[in-house]
């Protein structure tokens, strides 16, 4: 009951600081833009991309950092030239994409902390860059923020049909003489932009957990898209104020605790989501097997088995 | 639907002359000329790797070749893409994904050239109509996964009709499907044949190409024979598109067609 009091004590105290309330916008306004940028992040299967572009951008951060520029500016440089260097690398036959992104991704990062390691704070800069500083967001951060989130949100709405065509089925796109490419570098440039608002929150090591973990979550508790992309901004937008609440009376890192909520939502809903969790899953199979001693039915083999494995 | 554009009459849905794909150096196609007659069932028939995908890739301007030209109603690919609709092999959809029967047969009214753009009423009515002569109006709401083969693969083909497409490509519309649906697919494609669509398909089953299809192009990186289903599709020429290897795996075939 006193730890309860104190608990209380603590958050009316640090509610009415200015840090800790644009700490809060910013958690939720990143949380929610990573869940609509994640739906189709998750449904083009750009997961591994999300991470090297969130690692190959770190090059930027800290050289903008060192300089005393604007980090977003710098993250978003490195992001896009590293996106178009993954395209040009694996122009090789030789090397496939995915070996072109692991070389690069890792390569760009320690260009990041060879240039980070020259500063006399080394750990201290290092480690506020790699996982994110939101307790430290100005007034002019939120700002950035939310203009980049605004812009980014408004290309999916307005070329949604695009990113749908795209993600679902790129050979018909194709086929209908779409440029598949363009509507690739569309998505990569959004994810790019995402994961530069969302370093200032978690940091360049566990932004890609903020876009893709919320939007995995949603995928399993619904089969429309647009339904989607809200679960997964109210899922991103909930961990990034309960991780802040939770870290911040325990003295715990708030980006990782803002990701350690995100993965729990997961979990929870992959083992009791009631369309596809495991559990339901589980215990309705256990009662279709005890009924069906009881009472046989014929009536599902007279009709087509659905198709029900999954591509992925 | 009485909507089929019906371009210069006299000229062949789809004239391919001399066309030449090469994978890395190695030839896919070799010197490929055929010219695909209107208003007819089309199939190809060919061993794996003969190059059946490649044909179809390639006059849907999906792959550059290396030789030959391909005219579709006497333009070009790039020029006639709206009049071709694409049916992809079912393994390359990903039957998961959080998308209905009737955004899947909305795709068909897209174009390149009004992107960012809302479907409209005549949109709706395309795609309503669409599904309704497939006969799946009543699954319109329902997830592509929760379909049966054949209602997927009907779906697909309801995406080929809200394009309004005169020229239908079905990538092995057959595999993984059972012979009722097949029966229903093959009816659907004669309708479409008898309203005055072209229809190309690749298939693996032999037996259904002289019930079902006009025409028979038999492949194996060239054209081994291309004519009327009922005169072309004889012993020796499945024994030469096949390398002599088809009645050992198909025993049955050979009964039907001799």
């Amino acid at each position: 009951m006193i730890a309860f009091a104190s608990l209380w004590g603590d958050y009316a105290s640090v509610l009415g600081r200015e840090f800790f309330q644009h700490a809060v916008i910013a958690s939720v306004l990143i949380g929610a833009l990573c869940g609509v940028v994640g739906t189709f992040v998750v449904l083009k299967g750009y997961a591994f991309i999300g991470d090297a572009l969130a690692h190959a951008s770190f090059p930027g951060v800290a050289v903008a950092y060192i300089l005393g520029t604007n980090i977003l500016g710098g993250a978003l440089v490195a992001g896009l030239v590293t996106s178009g260097m993954i395209g040009w690398v694996s122009r090789n036959r030789r090397i496939n994409n995915d070996t072109a992104i692991g070389v690069l991704f890792a390569g760009m990062f320690a260009l990041g902390v060879m240039i980070i390691s020259r500063l006399q704070s080394y750990r201290k800069d290092l480690s506020s860059l790699l996982f994110g500083n939101i307790l430290g967001v100005s007034q002019a951060d939120l700002i950035t923020i939310a203009v980049i989130g605004a812009i980014v949100i408004a290309c999916v709405v307005i070329f949604y049909h695009e990113l749908l065509l795209n993600a679902f089925d790129p050979t018909y796109a194709a086929a209908l003489g779409y440029r598949t490419w363009a509507m690739d570098f569309l998505l990569l440039t959004l994810l790019t932009l995402t994961i530069v608002v969302g370093l200032q929150a978690v940091g360049n090591v566990l932004v890609v957990a903020m876009i893709v973990t919320p939007s995995a979550a949603a995928r399993l508790l619904t089969d429309r898209v647009p339904t989607m992309m809200m679960l997964g901004a109210l899922i991103g937008a909930a961990s990034g104020v309960i991780g802040l609440f939770a870290s911040y009376p325990a003295e715990l890192a708030p980006g990782a605790t803002i990701v350690i909520v995100a993965t729990l939502f997961f979990f929870l809903v992959l083992l009791f989501s009631p369309r596809q969790g495991y559990i339901p899953a589980w215990l309705a199979h256990r009662r279709r097997d005890g009924s069906r001693n009881a009472v046989p039915s014929i009536s599902s083999s007279l009709t087509e088995q659905p198709h029900t494995d999954t591509l992925s | 639907m009485t909507d089929v554009p019906s371009p210069l009459v006299g000229v062949p849905p789809l004239d391919v002359r001399h066309l030449t794909v090469a994978y890395h150096g190695v030839i896919a196609l070799d010197d490929v000329s055929v010219a695909i007659p209107p208003h007819a069932v089309t199939g190809i028939v060919g061993p794996n790797g003969a190059g059946k995908t490649t044909f179809l890739h390639a006059v849907m301007g999906l792959l550059p070749y290396q030789g030959g030209e391909i005219a579709v109603w006497g333009d070009t690919v790039g020029q006639a893409r709206r009049r071709i609709a694409y049916v992809p092999q079912r393994e390359v959809v990903d039957w998961a994904f959080p998308i209905t029967v009737e955004e899947v047969v909305m795709m068909g009214r897209y174009t390149p050239q009004r992107i960012a753009r809302k479907p409209n009423a005549a949109d709706r009515d395309a795609a309503r109509s669409a599904l309704a002569q497939v006969g799946m109006e009543a699954f319109a709401r329902r997830q592509i996964g929760t379909l049966s083969g054949g209602q997927q693969q009907r779906v697909f083909i309801a995406r080929a009709l809200a394009q309004q497409a005169a020229l239908l490509i079905l990538d092995e519309p057959f595999t993984g499907i059972d012979a009722a649906s097949q029966e229903t697919i093959f009816h659907l494609l004669t309708d479409l044949r008898t309203e005055g669509r072209t229809v190309l398909l690749s298939t693996h089953d032999l037996s259904s190409i002289r019930t079902h299809c006009d025409y028979v192009l038999c492949l194996n990186r060239r054209v081994i024979a291309f004519g009327p289903a009922a005169t072309t599709f004889r012993i020796e020429v499945l024994e030469r598109t096949y390398g002599g290897r088809l009645f050992h795996l198909h025993g049955d075939e050979g009964m039907i067609l001799s």
